[in-house]
């Protein structure tokens, strides 16, 4: 299917959304200047100018379902947070039938209801996308199918009593990314992208000989996935989709920097190197440092806002984490809390300061 | 776009449910690996559930955490040289200084014999008797099919404190994977019977009794259990 093409230029949903507000803004600007007497258009001027705004409108509501009110906005958030419900419990609600009903079923059906159920609910997806264009249902519909596979895989593996491998991961990681990327779905996305990470931590984990469950609590395989995830968020295939680009960069900051505190903190317990603490220990507080002030950094340089919030948020938790682990011992408690009093206030000095520049940018 | 998109995820789909039962015929073709028969005291039924139609029998061997009545004095088997053969870096002193070190080792993942000893006791008479990150190489130390299962488990390094005698390393396998084998349903009906109300839940260890049933459990190529049997004991008649 061909993109609406407005002005010239193909849009997204986001660009669409964009192009409704900043028509409505301008709308009442414009009928606050003439209140005041700034500025008075001729009749048949604002009169062509609101007939134009007005096709342009309704296209963009024929084409992406924009909302053209305050009120349709929040309608809007009304139904992405009844989707997410929606999405959750209808996945509850096609696992826990299965649970309620596979003791009847001879192991053949089972193997074919837990095969067919995805692939129907891939089906479903594709009909709700044709009919709705807000895609709330289709959503719902893609996240179901991915429980389902999810389901399908588990299940499987208790009928014949498999080993438990990590290529379940990465067999979920590729159905939530390619239904994500078809319908351009970020809440699928940042799932996919979790479960593509924990696959990457579950290889690293039995590459090392250590239990799989344990791998996860061996993060330093995420700091590559992370930074990895940042790059990608550049890609062109990212950047067609509206949201995407954001996503990857949430997720990839996330994992970069979190797994920061942890090794920092407890080195001997998370990290696979196998020098003593007292070298990983600095060598990560040194890396947290950098890294969160190298991601607001670079966050505010590249207009990356989810980037700035997450790496100014690891930061505070990074600083605390650190206060704690250096001076709880030998600090009197008043003075301990006295200075992290005393941060808290430094720290919304700073954050102040990057707001109002991030302002002025 | 979307379309072809569509089509890979339903490739995925096709591509994981077929991977996943060739490997199962797989494991199944051919003489299996092991067969054991055992009962009650190995295989555990679970508490009935109204949620859940399925039967899945808890594999239990026996492990030092079950076994509260003694305390433990000797590595035995499982010793500092057998931990460091499966991968744990045993290298520093063994004193209290290093207790944290140890303690906070992860676990391992490797393979364990489990042997099956007559003996005349309730618990499980399945025991863990060796340990190694090479099956075949535990199949060759152990070649009794019918006694001895080679199985994924999980390897877990103890520091213990052995009060008043120099502290020692000692390994423990803590789990076997799968831990739980599903029950086809041609013998559900026959175990449905036996199961705990759900006012057993959450009790472990379960009261110690008689077996009411027994289970020919088979090991295939690829170390994955199924049932091949299951019947009822007969009680003994009380005199």
């Amino acid at each position: 299917m061909a993109e609406p093409v407005a002005d010239g230029a193909a849009l997204t949903k986001a660009r669409a959304q964009q192009r409704a507000d900043q028509i409505e803004a301008f709308s009442r600007e414009l009928g606050e200047l003439e209140r005041e007497g700034v500025l008075r258009l001729e009749p048949g001027d604002r009169a062509r100018i609101d007939a134009y705004h007005a096709g342009v409108l309704e296209r963009l509501a024929g084409a992406f379902d924009v909302d053209r009110t305050e009120r349709q906005r929040r309608m809007s958030l009304g139904m992405r947070i009844a989707s997410l419900v929606g999405a959750v419990t209808l996945s509850a609600a096609v696992v826990l039938f299965f649970y309620r009903v596979w003791g009847v079923l001879a192991t053949p059906a089972q193997l074919a209801v837990l095969a067919l159920a995805p692939l129907l609910l891939l089906g479903a997806v594709d009909v709700a996308a044709r009919r709705e264009k807000t895609l709330y249902v289709a959503a719902i519909l893609a996240i179901t199918a991915t429980a389902a596979f999810i389901l399908d895989v588990s299940i499987v593996g208790v009928i014949f009593n498999m080993r438990p491998s990590p290529v379940a991961f990465a067999l979920w990681a590729a159905f939530a990314l390619l239904v994500a990327h078809a319908y351009g779905l970020r809440l699928l996305l940042a799932g996919g992208l979790v479960m593509a990470m924990v696959f990457l931590c579950m290889i690293a984990g039995r590459a090392a000989g250590i239990e799989l469950g344990a791998s996860i609590a061996r993060p330093e395989p995420l700091l590559a996935a992370g930074a990895l995830a940042l790059a990608a968020s550049e890609l062109a295939a990212n950047r067609r989709r509206a949201g995407f680009p954001e996503t990857w960069r949430l997720v990839g900051a996330v994992a970069l920097l979190l797994p920061l505190i942890f090794l920092s903190t407890w080195p001997e317990v998370f990290s696979y190197l196998p020098w003593p603490a007292r070298v990983t220990g600095p060598m990560y507080d040194v890396a947290g440092f950098v890294l969160g002030v190298a991601g607001v950094w670079t966050g505010i340089r590249r207009g990356w806002h989810e980037v700035v919030q997450v790496a100014a948020g690891f930061l505070v938790i990074f600083v605390f984490a650190k206060c704690f682990d250096w001076l709880w011992d030998w600090m009197p408690r008043y003075l301990f809390f006295l200075l992290l009093g005393g941060l808290a206030i430094g720290t919304l000095v700073v954050l102040g300061r990057i707001r109002s520049r991030q302002r002025r940018v | 776009m979307r379309r072809r998109g569509l089509w890979w995820a339903a490739a995925v789909v096709l591509v994981s449910n077929l991977g996943a039962w060739g490997a199962a015929a797989r494991n199944r073709t051919g003489e299996p690996d092991a067969v054991l028969v055992l009962t009650e005291r190995e295989l555990r039924l679970p508490e009935r559930e109204a949620e859940n139609t399925a039967l899945t029998l808890r594999l239990v061997f026996e492990r030092w955490r079950e076994r509260g009545d003694r305390t433990v004095t000797e590595a035995e088997w499982f010793d500092r040289a057998k931990l460091e053969s499966i991968g744990f870096d045993c290298s520093r002193p063994v004193s209290a200084e290093n207790a944290e070190y140890y303690r906070t080792r992860v676990p391992r993942a490797t393979f364990a014999a489990l042997e099956y000893g007559e003996r005349a006791s309730l618990d499980s008479h399945l025991s863990p008797i060796d340990v190694d990150n090479d099956p075949e190489a535990l199949r060759r130390r152990h070649p009794d099919r019918s006694r001895v299962a080679v199985v994924e488990a999980t390897a877990s390094l103890v520091f213990v404190r052995n009060a008043g005698q120099p502290p020692f390393l000692a390994g423990r396998v803590t789990s076997v994977l799968p831990g739980e084998i599903n029950v086809p349903r041609q013998w559900r009906g026959l175990l449905e019977g036996l199961r705990p109300g759900p006012e057993a839940a959450g009790v472990w260890p379960p009261p110690l009794r008689e077996p009411r049933f027994r289970a020919t459990v088979a090991w295939g190529k690829r170390l994955e259990p199924w049932i091949t049997n299951v019947e009822l004991i007969q009680p003994a008649p009380s005199r």
